[in-house]
Order: C-alpha cells, then sequence, then structure tokens
C-alpha cells in the first residue's frame, strides 16, 4: 500500500516534463568528443560477436578516413563556394561593403557628428541610404553603415514624429546565418497616439505608438520579407538596398515583432526574431535549455589583475571625448584609467578604472575600486566593485548589456583574473565560440536569440575554472504573471510620500495558489512577482523603493511569511515605523529626508507578540 | 540506450534534488558527459545503470552547492509563476530528509534494487533498507498529519 502511494507521491513531486526531449549531441558535445563507440550496455544492446566489433571497428576507420577527406574537398572546393550560395542568396553585398546608395549629406556629417569623437568610430563613417518610406505623416529613411567589423543600421524618423535609432551586428554573424535575412532591430518607436485604455498585467496604458519600424539586412536575391507580431497578421516589408523596412502605423498597445519570413528563389524561410520586451515584461516565451558544461574542473577564489595592480599603461589611453560617460552613483576620483578592446576590429570597447570611491550610503564599499565601462555605438554601461572583493569567489566578472530592447544583438563582457588563459561561449543553438580576450578584458555580441549562453572559463592546463549561464535578462526581467481564472488586480495598499509620490500595492490570485503583487509608484518605477505555494524563501522579504546616491528611497515595500502577523521597521536614525501585513504583504512611506543607512533592520511578530524573523537592510539595489 | 530510454526519469529525479527542471536536466546532460568522459574508469563492480544513477545524482547535488550563492529574495519574488501546485502531495515529499527522498524515488521511481541505489548513493546495503524503512514511517506520519489539516 505504501509502495503505491509512494510512487504516486513522487509523481506529484517532480511531473513529467512530456516536452523535454533527450539531446545526445549536446552530450557529446559536453563530454567533449565528436563519436564515441559506446559500450554494449550503455546502448542497451546485447555484446556484439567478435565479428560484428571487426565490422565495426573498420567502419569508424571507415568514417575517419572520410572526414578527413571531407575537410579536404571542403578545403578546395570553398573559394567556388561563394558563387554556389550567391545564386541561392548570401551577404556578399554587406560583407564587401555596404550596399544603397550615398545617404544626404547633411544625414552623413548629422551621425559623423554623433559619432566622431568616439574612439570606435573612424572620423568619417560612409552612410549609404538604403530604403525610405513615408507613413501617417512620418517620414523614414533607413541608413546603413559600416564601423570595422561591424555593420550597423540607423533609422531616422521626421515629421510629424520624429527621432532616430542605430543597431549594429558583427559582420561574422553573416558568415555563419542560415536565413536569407537577418533582423537587427524591432519595434523602433516613433510618436505616440493618445485615447487608449489598455490593461496588461496590472498596468494601465493610455497611449500607443504613432509609428513602430522593424529592420534588418537581406541576402542577395532576397525578393519578399514579411512579418507578424503579438496581435496577428503578416505585414509585407519594403524591401530594397539589401535591407528591409517594416512599418506598422498606429500599432496595439504592447504590440510586439515576433516572427519574419525572407522568401528567396520562390521559397519562404523563417528568420529568427527576439521579441523586444514591453515595459518591464518581457513578452518573450521561448524558453531554451543552455548547453554546454555545467560544472568547474578546479575552483578558484581570489585573484586579481597584476598589471592593473602595478597599473602599467596597457591598451591605450582613455580619449577626452569618452571620458563624458558618467557612472552615476558609483563614480570615485579616478586614479588610473586605460581602453581596452580585445578584437581590435569591433567598434565595442571597454574602460578600466581603478577610483578612489567616497561614498556616505555605503561605507564598507569605500576604497579602491576598480571600475569597467562598456563603450557601446551611443553610450556606455558598466559597474564597480572593490578592487580586493573582484575575485574574491569567482575569477570571472561578466556583464550584459543592451542598448535598446529591440536589438537583436547584446553585449556581453567582462573581466577576469589571471587565472583565466581563455574564455568561451556555448549558444544554446549549438555553437561554441571563442571569445576575443586581451588583457583581462573580454567582450563579445551574441544574437539573442541564441540564449542562454553559458560562459565557460579555462586556466591555462584546459580546466573549466569557471561556468556562467548568462539569459537575456536585459531586456525584461518579469514574465506576465499567471493569473487564476478571471482574477483581477485590486488594490490592497496604498502610501503617500512626504515629496507627493504615490505608492499603492495591488494584488491578484496566482493560478494554482497564492498571490502575485504589484507594487506601483507615481514615478513610473515599480517591482512585482508572485509568491510560490507552498511558501518558500525568507520569513521577511522587504526592499527599498528605488533610490540613488543623492536621494533616499520614499518607500519600503515586501512580502512576509504566513503567521507573521505585525512587523517592525528600526531605521538607524533611531525612529521605528509599525506595519500590519495585509494578505502576507507590506507598505509604507519612509520619512521625509529619510537616507538609507546600515543598522536599518525588520523584526517581524507572531499573533503571540513573539519576534520570529529578522532581516537586515538594504537589501535593495540602486536603482 | 540507458540515456534515450530513461531521460525522463533522470530528469525527474534530477529536479527533485535541484527543485529546478533546468538545472535537472542540465545534470543529466552533465552527468552523461562524465560518465563518457570517465567510461574507461568503470570498474564493473555494479551495474553501469547504478554507475549512472550515481552519476546523476551527483551532478544534481553539484548543482544545488553551486546555486546556493544565488539571493534567495531573486527566487523568490520574481520568479516566473509556476503552475499550480499540489500543495499537501509536494510538502510531504519535500518534508522528507533529502537522503529518505533519494531513496524513494531510486527504488519507486528509477526502479533501482537494493544493491544498486547502495551503490548510486555510496552507502551500505543494510542503509538502502533502514532508509527506506525510515521513508516509509515518516510518509504514513506526514500523509496523516496533512489528512488532520
Amino acid at each position: 500500500m505504501i509502495d503505491s502511494l509512494a510512487a504516486e507521491l513522487l509523481e506529484g513531486y517532480t511531473p513529467q516534463a512530456y516536452e523535454l526531449s533527450p539531446d545526445w549531441a549536446d552530450v557529446l558535445r559536453r563530454a567533449g568528443i565528436t563519436r564515441v563507440l559506446l559500450t554494449p550496455a550503455l546502448r542497451g544492446e546485447p555484446t556484439p560477436s567478435r565479428q560484428q566489433r571487426r565490422w565495426r571497428r573498420r567502419r569508424l576507420l571507415a568514417l575517419a578516413g572520410a572526414a578527413i577527406i571531407g575537410v579536404t574537398v571542403l578545403a578546395t572546393v570553398t573559394p567556388a563556394r561563394s558563387s554556389i550560395t550567391r545564386a541561392l542568396g548570401d551577404f556578399s553585398a554587406w560583407l564587401s561593403g555596404v550596399p544603397g546608395k550615398p545617404a544626404p549629406s547633411s544625414d552623413r556629417d548629422a551621425l559623423n557628428r554623433a559619432t566622431r569623437s568616439w574612439a570606435g568610430f573612424p572620423n568619417s563613417t560612409h552612410l549609404h541610404r538604403l530604403l525610405q518610406t513615408k507613413v501617417d505623416g512620418v517620414s523614414v529613411a533607413l541608413d546603413g553603415f559600416r564601423v570595422g567589423d561591424s555593420f550597423c543600421l540607423q533609422l531616422v524618423a521626421t515629421g510629424v514624429a520624429h527621432g532616430s535609432d542605430q543597431s549594429c551586428a558583427p559582420l561574422s554573424a553573416l558568415r555563419t546565418q542560415a536565413a536569407p535575412a537577418l533582423v537587427l532591430l524591432t519595434d523602433a518607436a516613433f510618436g505616440t497616439i493618445g485615447g487608449k485604455h489598455v490593461q496588461i498585467g496590472p498596468y494601465v496604458y493610455t497611449h500607443s505608438v504613432r509609428v513602430d519600424v522593424t529592420v534588418g539586412i537581406v541576402a542577395d536575391g532576397v525578393d519578399h520579407v514579411q512579418v507578424s507580431g503579438t496581435s496577428g497578421g503578416v505585414r509585407q516589408a519594403l524591401v530594397g538596398g539589401d535591407a528591409f523596412l517594416a512599418v506598422i502605423d498606429w500599432p496595439p498597445v504592447a504590440y510586439r515583432t515576433s516572427h519574419a519570413w525572407a522568401t528567396v528563389g520562390g521559397q519562404r524561410v523563417a528568420v529568427p526574431v527576439t521579441e523586444a520586451p514591453f515595459d518591464q515584461l518581457n513578452t518573450n516565451s521561448v524558453s531554451r535549455t543552455a548547453l554546454g558544461p555545467g560544472t568547474v574542473q578546479r575552483r578558484v577564489k581570489g585573484g586579481s589583475i597584476a598589471w592593473l595592480e602595478h597599473r602599467q599603461p596597457r591598451g591605450q589611453p582613455v580619449p577626452k571625448a569618452d571620458r563624458r560617460f558618467e557612472r552615476g552613483p558609483f563614480e570615485g576620483r579616478v586614479l588610473f584609467e586605460r581602453l581596452i578592446a580585445p578584437d581590435p576590429n569591433s567598434p565595442l570597447r571597454e574602460i578600466i578604472t581603478l577610483e578612489l570611491r567616497k561614498n556616505l550610503l555605503f561605507k564598507a564599499q569605500n576604497g579602491i575600486q576598480v571600475c569597467s565601462l562598456l563603450l557601446d555605438r551611443d553610450g556606455a554601461g558598466g559597474g564597480c566593485s572593490r578592487f580586493d572583493q573582484l575575485f574574491a569567489q569567482s575569477p570571472v566578472a561578466a556583464g550584459e548589456m543592451l542598448p535598446n530592447g529591440g536589438d537583436q544583438y547584446e553585449a556581453i563582457d567582462g573581466l577576469v583574473s589571471d587565472a583565466v588563459d581563455r574564455v568561451e561561449f556555448f549558444l544554446a543553438t549549438g555553437e561554441r565560440v571563442a571569445i576575443p580576450l586581451l588583457d583581462n578584458v573580454f567582450i563579445a555580441q551574441v544574437n539573442r536569440s541564441s540564449f542562454p549562453v553559458r560562459l565557460v572559463a579555462y586556466d591555462k592546463q584546459g580546466r573549466r575554472i569557471y561556468v556562467q549561464t548568462l539569459r537575456d535578462e536585459a531586456g525584461g526581467s518579469m514574465t506576465e504573471p499567471r493569473l487564476a481564472t478571471g482574477a483581477k488586480w485590486h488594490p490592497i495598499l496604498r502610501a503617500n510620500s512626504a515629496t507627493g509620490k504615490r505608492a499603492k500595492l495591488l494584488v491578484a490570485a496566482k493560478r494554482g495558489g497564492g498571490l502575485c503583487a504589484s507594487f506601483q509608484v507615481s514615478d513610473g518605477s515599480g517591482q512585482g512577482g508572485c509568491s510560490f505555494t507552498p511558501w518558500r524563501g525568507p520569513a521577511l522579504n522587504l526592499s527599498y523603493s528605488s533610490f540613488s546616491n543623492t536621494s533616499g528611497p520614499a518607500f519600503i515595500w515586501g512580502q512576509v511569511k504566513p503567521g507573521i502577523v505585525a512587523v517592525d521597521l528600526y531605521l538607524a536614525d533611531g525612529t521605528t515605523l509599525h506595519l500590519k501585513p495585509i494578505d502576507g504583504l507590506v507598505l509604507a512611506a519612509l520619512p521625509q529626508n529619510f537616507r538609507v543607512g546600515a543598522g536599518d533592520r525588520v523584526t517581524g511578530y507572531d499573533n503571540q507578540g513573539r519576534a520570529v524573523a529578522r532581516q537586515n537592510l538594504p537589501a535593495s539595489a540602486i536603482g | 540506450m540507458i540515456y534515450q530510454q530513461r531521460f525522463h526519469r533522470f530528469v525527474r529525479v534530477a529536479q527533485a534534488i535541484t527543485r529546478s527542471r533546468e538545472m535537472a536536466v542540465d545534470a543529466v546532460q552533465e552527468a552523461f558527459a562524465t560518465v563518457l568522459r570517465n567510461r574507461r574508469g568503470y570498474r564493473g563492480t555494479g551495474t553501469v545503470e547504478a554507475w549512472v544513477w550515481s552519476s546523476v545524482v551527483n551532478a544534481a547535488r553539484q548543482a544545488v552547492r553551486e546555486r546556493a550563492g544565488i539571493p534567495i529574495d531573486s527566487l523568490e519574488l520574481f520568479a516566473p509563476a509556476t503552475a499550480g501546485d499540489e500543495v499537501g502531495m509536494r510538502s510531504v515529499i519535500a518534508a522528507l530528509p533529502e537522503r529518505q527522498r533519494l531513496v524513494l524515488f531510486l527504488r519507486y521511481y528509477a526502479d533501482l534494487d537494493y544493491r544498486a541505489i547502495a551503490d548510486a548513493l555510496d552507502l551500505e546495503l543494510g542503509t538502502v533498507g533502514a532508509t527506506l524503512n525510515q521513508a516509509h514511517r515518516n510518509l504514513r506520519r506526514l500523509l496523516a498529519e496533512v489528512s488532520a489539516g
């Protein structure tokens, strides 16, 4: 009786994942072998006879010979390959230059003005006009240009709505692209249309965009490109100049391009597209399994970057123009700085600085900090850490940067300790890519349809010393909550700050039990998520609303474990706030001019008045 | 082959350890890669299947250890909503000590005999029987508690 019951309980504990399928090729890749003679037991086969074994061996030898011949043949036909594939459609026009006609001089001058000071751009970039159209009073022009081993598209909108946008990708993408088109940027928005009232998740939206634009390049011979989005319907894009331009006027609120097809030689081929996030919601529903090794072979903690420690002048000096990028609340007094370009042909490069930091909020982090700043086409992003703590837990500190939610290529960069000899990415699409690493800095661009990416670092002996799975999270971290059928969002707590900000906490029943919560502030910031059932996690999980180096948070909110009926917030300045949870959630306005301080803490009490849980604050990120 | 035939069972047991489907798949893939890399190290003292199970369990445990650095609040509050949980059922199994839970899975799910479980978990043969008995007793007690509300 207990046997069948146990089996039933186990069934319920981890339900079968019918959508999963075995991937033996991945196992072989992880094992570092391309072909293996499995033992009969592993194969589940009877032991082969002596004759069979001999046959198998001959067959393997024959296969090995075929592989060598295959390599030779491939090497000899490669020069002819381009002429064969050109007939089928390739990107030779982009690989050999920039198609189209020179763009108007005013546009070229504007681009050169905007980029000439940037270390990654040459002083004069040749801008070519690829396509243009006019929709609903908005003229949209698509230009292309090359920078080193990258190619870029630029959108310029003029008329009743105006603006510009750019997106770049490495040329190497064209050499490996299987589809006859490559999407570079989706859902660039120009102008707004009011009068709408649409609720998506817990949020109400009153505006849509006037013109939504998706662009990319096409291989020679592509006749048509079609796109479709989250609201359905297939639209024809303009094709010309080896590029395509899809313009949609007045799309529905939260419209996102989700699919594209290119037609070449009468054959319609799907082109990968990764949806842009909408607001805080990640609308992309594609979920892939990370490939590549998942564990390290040697643990490495500690370590440093010797050249930086000794302030050796590696790389290049930082051009004055690139010092304009501010690091916000993390900025300190610069003691030493260098510009590192791991791939000299890529416009992406990294500024590494040693800074002396004095921060009143986080005194524990004061001292010498190292900052890395990835320079992209028109901006920069990065972060800082105490130099002596940078590699305390692992030999790699990696980050991701996505300048625009609709960009199809995301930059991944990082610093590695001297223990790292090389870095590789294992893409979810099955490719294994060696990443340029120079002076302890690596930078690479990855198509978002290739995420999750497994970053693997090796030591000089070839052992894996670091493994990290990177997700395409720069484009949106929240999935739209799955609510119970018919569930509606309703506010349960409200608070007004002394500075006039308003906050509210909305809840809705989660499918399968539990609650989803949405914390919204009148300045547009907010957070949200859903609780697990049964309860998992810390008994108290409170955090401050977003704050900066110059102004403290206005609110505190969070979740408490069932059974906690009262929460006291003890602030470092001696103030105490008494909070009463409703549905396991709390929200309160903080005192005027409140500053986060070490020593802020929270205590939770049960219905007997006993202190049953404690949490130290701050736990919130600067936002 | 074992991999194809038992893939979903391996994933489910690994998921019982990692509490994450993705980590479970990763652990299974890594476990088989380890088996392939070390295939010459198979001593032949137990069944190949028990050897593979041992690798899967170790890979899943290793994944849990590596996850330990992730702040729990990021998992807790901002994880995507999941399909409904069978609260009672899951909590009963979740309440068991890890060794008891693993022995249950390997016995009733992987369908391994005591010897194979002992090999997979690196336990004495007698310990397997004792652990299974303890798991049965605990299951009865926990189910009674859940039924009593």
